[in-house]
């Protein structure tokens, strides 16, 4: 039933030999890693506007230089990331990149904030399209929860279907946007310049002019999340992987600065101001395409890309994590890939933290969208920085010009971290702050727990196994064939068993002592009085004083169990077995182990 | 064992030859009631002295017959405290309470 269900959601198990075949197209690769990044088109612009608006409306023709300056920050930033995808071809996250060049705390500070800001992007995108969605029909408004959720979990299970899979499901919602929102700037523009739209108010530059800027600017920088994808996903590409992903990478950056610059121009020219109800966007298309069917693909396509936003975590998540996992950073089992070839514990885990994050904010995550820009941009400082470190160390050819270009980056994106912390700081990029340190401080631990294990299983002070007493305790309910197997059973790995029966409501002791000479007499009987009607508490007692009378003796538990003909049986049974294994599970020289009796029916 | 006359022999005597033969019926971790029976006059007053609370539940053997285990208890506690054979059919009544107390004692069961 459960194997049926699970190829039935994610599909028939892969080989290992065709990890090859899973590997993305350039086109795939777009679909992937660029939904995240598009989908900032929906919402920038506005944000860019409503630092403005605090000048007043004269002040949104601000908006336009701000753009500018943020599209060139994108070209500095493609750039900067191209020449990384060349020199680490295997995988250059900014993860990667800061720890080999600039130490192993740097990768982990670089790490921390992309795996916070993977979970902030599903949880909060997922909630602006569903917002998106409620808006246009009301009636699902009571839903918002349910309906986030129920989004996180069909973009997970296309995830865990396979990154191809996931690629080829997204493909027709992505490329509806890049189409739908290419339209809209190519006909908002002719439309302008033939004329069809009112002059913009111009405003004179004051003393606060470069104040709004930066103010804008931090908050217009919402656009660039997602440039990093690319870079950490490289693996994901076909070969040559660095040039299939290069070519990639300026596509996505060639349609995010056409958008962007278009967007924020067109809401110049038709005045578009941000206001409660409708998206700046919304007011665009509105006014472009009237509101006929255009305008409706539009608003479509945008609530998918916001949704599908999540798409390129689920692509990003599990991998930075199975290399954080690699390197002993993280729980070991976020490097293991599943049946379908992706890391399937990763995506989970995924999905589960951020279904859970909308659930607790109770779908309103927009107030974590200022803790968004900080943890990106902190992590393209130190990618960039990293490779300048890497050019000055291994000075291949041409390595100054790599190094300046690198160098600018790594300028421009700490410009932009200390802007955005400085303004976003009471707005919420202080839990980034306490978040990222928090972070670091558990990779470290995890990593300690591994170290910890490998030298207290290392056999470098092993001496050969002496030979070793088994005690053996067999805790009896009652006197029946499965307590018998089990008896029968403890006898053949030790001479020394004990039955133990813990005695409740005061049940004639007597007769079971009776009844036990006369089938098991040879193992001696301990019966223990609960006054308390416990049996947990008297076993794990008992076996601890076995522990302590026979200290150099391994204490083995047998627990006689049966196993009913139905699963539902079960329901009718109580649980003791379980618990006390789970109760056992953390004492030490102490071995649990079950004589099971299969009934027939 | 046919060469010993167990039903003559005193207590600690019939104990002391119990450690290495077993009295008739003993399985290798079992006692037949007799040596029970004698185990259990000599430490059962011992713990009454003690701590009154403490109830004497059974005597375990290991297979090797060396080690005795007197499982008590004191409310719902199970405790299980253990002594040589040799050394307890050797000791005086003194001794056995002094070594049953400094068990207790190391559980916190019993105030030194």
């Amino acid at each position: 039933m459960w194997r049926w269900l699970k190829q039935l959601l994610i599909g028939r198990p892969l080989e290992t030999a065709v990890l090859h075949e899973q590997r993305l197209s350039k086109k795939a690769g777009l679909v992937v890693f660029s939904s995240d990044n598009l989908s900032s088109v929906a919402y920038a612009t506005e944000e860019i506007l409503l630092a403005l608006m605090i000048a007043g409306t004269a002040a949104l023709t601000l908006s336009l230089p701000t753009a500018i300056i943020i599209t060139v920050l994108l070209v500095i930033l493609v750039f900067s990331y191209s020449q990384t995808l060349y020199a680490y071809p295997s995988g250059g996250g900014a993860y990667t990149v800061a720890k080999e060049n600039l130490g192993v705390t740097a990768g982990l500070v670089a790490g921390a904030a992309l795996l916070i800001d993977y979970v902030l992007t599903v949880s909060v995108s997922v909630a602006a399209g569903i917002a998106a969605i409620t808006s246009a029909v009301p009636a699902l408004y009571p839903y918002s929860v349910q309906l986030c959720v129920a989004a996180i979990v069909f973009v997970m299970l296309a995830n865990l279907r396979g990154v191809r899979e996931s690629a080829t499901i997204f493909a027709v919602p992505v490329f509806l946007f890049i189409g739908s929102g290419l339209l809209l700037v190519f006909v908002g523009i002719g439309k302008s310049l033939s004329g069809g739209h009112p002059e913009p108010v111009s405003s004179a530059w004051t003393a606060g002019t470069a104040y709004l800027i930066v103010r804008a600017f931090a908050s217009g920088c919402a656009a660039l999340t997602g440039v990093e994808a690319v870079a950490n996903g490289v693996q994901a590409f076909k070969p040559p992987v660095s040039r299939n992903a290069s070519i990639t990478l300026y596509t996505m950056a060639a349609i995010l600065g056409a958008l962007f610059l278009g967007v924020t121009l067109l809401s110049r020219w038709y005045q578009v101001v941000p206001r409660e109800g409708e998206t700046v966007l919304s007011q665009i298309a509105r006014n472009v395409f009237g509101s006929g069917f255009m305008y409706f693909v539009m608003q479509i396509a945008t609530m998918a890309i916001l949704v599908l936003a999540a798409n390129t975590s689920f692509a990003g998540f599990p991998r930075l994590s199975s290399v954080l996992a690699g390197d002993r950073f993280l729980p070991r089992q976020l490097a293991n890939r599943g049946d379908r070839l992706v890391f399937s514990n990763g995506i989970l885990f995924l999905g589960v933290v951020a279904s859970l994050l909308v659930i607790a904010f109770q779908g309103k995550v927009h107030r974590l969208i200022p803790l968004y820009a900080i943890g990106v941009f902190l992590s393209f400082t130190l990618s960039q920085a990293g490779m300048v470190a890497h050019w000055w160390r291994h000075r291949e050819a041409g390595w100054r010009r790599h190094m300046v270009l690198n160098a600018v980056g790594a300028t421009a994106t700490s410009v932009a971290v200390l802007d955005i912390a400085f303004v976003k700081f009471l707005h919420g990029a202080w839990v980034v702050v306490i978040a990222i340190p928090l972070f670091v401080y558990a990779f470290r631990r995890v990593r300690l727990h591994y170290f910890l294990l490998g030298t207290q299983l290392s056999l470098g002070d092993y001496e050969k196994p002496k030979p070793r007493r088994n005690t053996v305790v067999v805790p009896v309910a009652d006197i029946n064939k499965v307590v018998l197997a089990a008896i029968e059973y403890a006898h053949s790995i030790s001479a020394d068993v004990i039955a133990l029966r813990v005695n409740l409501d005061h049940a004639d002791r007597r007769e079971f002592e009776r009844r036990w000479q006369e089938w098991a007499g040879d193992t001696p009987l301990v019966v223990l009085n609960s006054p308390y009607r416990s049996i947990l508490r008297p076993v794990l007692q008992f076996v601890e004083e076995i522990s302590r009378l026979r200290p150099e003796d391994v204490i083995t538990v047998v627990l006689p169990e049966f196993v009913p003909a139905r699963w539902w049986h079960e329901l009718m049974h109580n649980q003791t077995g379980l618990l006390l294994r789970s109760a056992l599970l953390f004492k030490p020289r102490v071995v649990v182990t079950s004589v099971r009796h299969h009934l027939a029916r | 064992m046919g060469r010993y006359d167990l039903a003559s022999v005193e207590p600690r005597e019939y104990l002391f030859l119990c450690i290495r033969t077993g009295a008739p019926g003993d399985s290798p971790m079992q006692l037949g009631p007799q040596a029970k029976e004698h185990i259990r006059s000599r430490v059962e007053p011992v713990l009454q002295q003690l701590d009154p609370q403490l109830e004497f539940i059974e005597i375990l053997v290991d297979s090797a017959r060396r080690q005795l285990g007197f499982v008590l208890q004191k409310d719902d506690r199970p405790i299980v405290l253990g002594m040589d054979w040799l050394i307890f059919v050797a000791i005086t009544e003194p001794e056995l309470k002094q070594n049953l107390a400094t068990q207790l004692e190391t559980r916190g069961l019993l105030r030194p």
